[in-house]
């Protein structure tokens, strides 16, 4: 994504609703100038007007038309706390739209789209924009820990072929959307495409150990796997070199930076292992 | 917008050294990488200079491990002086500042006297800018930074080399006000030479994951900058100003137009503006707007 246009405007809250009890779906006024984004790009905000937390929070927009820019903020801070409660018409400063590389358009190839978690921002947007641009051969399988976590409505009136995993079992399959995309796989209910997923670091790591796991005739059955990683960043642009994510390398892995290298990546060039941090 | 956009009749020039810079406000090393990465969020061709990242002879691929760390008011960071290079600098990042307007001020480090003298070599007689920033206070290093810039004797040698091998272009000397006192950094670096004391880099601290019982950084400890260092580094300038005869450069915990004022009325010649840039990077600008109008504020006596 080029960084034409890239800036910091100030705007305002238009809603903010509670999908569930810690979750919120924001909308945010898409300032003039603001350009157009791919699925995986993000932006960050001010959460506060004081310095404490200090940084900007980035957050992958979920959607965006003429007059909106959604994201899907869970509280696990005080940042996310603070966007909680935002209301209607509150002023709220973005920097965006920011990341370097987002999700490839797909081409002719099946799309298997996967989300854990509030990682369905990046993936929902996918669904609805590739949707209204024609794309029909897409999957989802999205898992959470219990169905109040499956924010089903957030996909609006678009239906693709979708498969639930939830930990408890409260809504379809009971257990972790990698469990169920491998069950899926084996029953051959998936098709030939590329994986796109978005999700807590584990689960996207056991996915890429599940493709790998996948012998026989399932073997490269999924040949690319598009995955929007998530890092603490100070910066969003590249400049502090602060959010770094290990790929595989001949020798000691390279490091790059989540913000302007990614957010997505060829999931199989992380160096899973050596990512400690 | 430029610096001599008299709205008061007042000029906001400053002169360190040799340099003449168009307005005291300029943006510190690191947080804004080469400024590039900025350009289309802010204009920073009319800041008064912009401090590159620190380049060393060879590029630096920085620390593994995490790198950031929130704290009330501050940020802990273990970048460890990640760089492209004094190569790529010099035909990539330091053209394309230009080009866009900046005023590059180049701050150089090293990882011990060999490196650091090829890095002098390499950049004398280069053109394209007209000061630098020898930072030796980096804390995230284990060879160079900090370790040199906390001994008097150090900072002399490696400050006289600059001045020597870099004769005529500005010399600053970006100091660590992880010492006891700081102000014999501050004297021996300007008898060594130096046209301006920047100070300070950031402080040492650490964080501890407690849940997991863990260390933050692999290196244990990092760099804190950001408002909560505010008032280490006033004083820092303070006592440095009222100990050399050479214009100082505030810098450290800058976060509103007020606390720029703070350096000015501390003694300081000049301000940089650091992490402020993350999250209100329009900033500078503000404080440029305030000086125009009303002036550089006058240091205060005592």
């Amino acid at each position: 994504m080029s960084s034409a246009g890239r800036g910091i405007f100030l705007t305002e809250i238009l809603d903010n609703r509670a999908l569930y009890p810690d979750t919120h779906v924001i909308s945010i006024k898409r300032p003039a100038g603001f350009p157009d984004t791919e699925p995986g790009g993000f932006i960050s905000i001010r959460a506060v007007e004081n310095t404490t937390p200090l940084l900007l929070r980035p957050f992958s927009i979920m959607w965006q038309d003429d007059e909106h820019i959604e994201i899907l903020v869970k509280v696990v801070g005080p940042g996310s706390e603070a966007l909680s409660k935002k209301r209607t018409k509150e002023p709220v400063k973005i920097l965006g739209p920011l990341g370097g590389r987002t999700f490839p358009a797909p081409s002719q190839r099946p799309v298997i789209l996967i989300a854990g978690g509030t990682g369905i921002a990046p993936i929902a947007y996918a669904i609805k924009k590739w949707s209204a641009a024609g794309v029909s051969n897409a999957v989802l399988i999205y898992g959470a820990a219990s169905s109040v976590g499956i924010a089903r409505d957030i996909l609006d009136e678009v239906v693709i072929e979708s498969h639930y995993a939830t930990l408890d079992g409260s809504l379809g399959f009971e257990g972790d959307a990698v469990e169920l995309f491998k069950s899926l796989a084996l029953d051959n209910s998936l098709p030939e495409g590329d994986i796109y997923s978005c999700g807590p670091r584990g689960m996207v790591r056991a996915l890429c150990d599940a493709v790998a796991g996948l012998g026989g005739m399932y073997k490269g059955r999924f040949a690319h796997h598009y995955t929007s990683l998530e890092a603490v960043m100070a910066c969003g642009l590249g400049a502090c070199r602060g959010c770094t994510v290990p790929l595989k390398g001949d020798g000691e892995s390279a490091l790059k930076t989540v913000c302007s290298d990614g957010p997505v990546f060829d999931a199989e060039e992380i160096d899973w292992e050596g990512w400690t941090w | 917008m430029g610096g001599m956009d008299l709205v008061s009749g007042r000029g906001v020039e400053v002169t360190i050294g040799s340099a003449v810079f168009k307005n005291p406000v300029f943006l510190a090393s690191g947080p804004a990488g080469y400024g590039l990465e900025y350009e289309t969020v802010i204009d920073l061709a009319v800041l008064g200079g912009v401090v590159a990242k620190t380049i060393t002879y060879k590029p630096l691929v920085g620390n593994r491990g995490a790198r950031l760390r929130e704290t009330p008011s501050g940020l802990l960071n273990s970048i460890g002086l990640e760089n492209v290079g004094c190569e790529a600098f010099l035909s990539e990042k330091l053209p394309a500042m230009v080009e866009r307007g900046m005023r590059p001020i180049v701050s150089i480090g090293a990882e011990g006297w060999e490196d650091y003298e090829r890095l002098l070599e390499r950049l004398s007689g280069t053109e394209g800018f007209d000061a630098v920033e020898i930072n030796l206070s980096c804390p995230n290093v284990d060879i160079g930074g900090m370790a040199v810039g906390r001994d008097p004797e150090l900072v002399e040698k490696y400050v006289r080399r600059a001045s020597e091998v870099l004769g005529g272009k500005c010399i600053l000397a970006k100091l660590t006000p992880n010492v006891e006192d700081i102000v014999p950094l501050a004297l021996s670096a300007e008898g060594a030479g130096a046209d301006g004391i920047v100070a300070v880099n950031t402080i040492v601290g650490m964080d501890i994951d407690v849940r997991n019982r863990k260390l933050v950084f692999d290196r244990v400890t990092a760099g804190l900058s950001g408002p909560a260092i505010l008032p280490v580094a006033l004083a820092a300038v303070w006592k440095i100003a009222r100990s050399v005869e050479i214009p100082v450069v505030g810098v450290g915990g800058i976060s509103s137009v007020d606390d720029a004022l703070k350096f000015f009325m501390a003694g300081a010649a000049a301000v940089e503006v650091g992490t402020a840039i993350f999250y209100d990077p329009e900033l500078p600008v503000r404080i440029i707007e305030r000086l125009e109008k009303d002036g550089i504020p006058e240091r205060l006596s005592g």
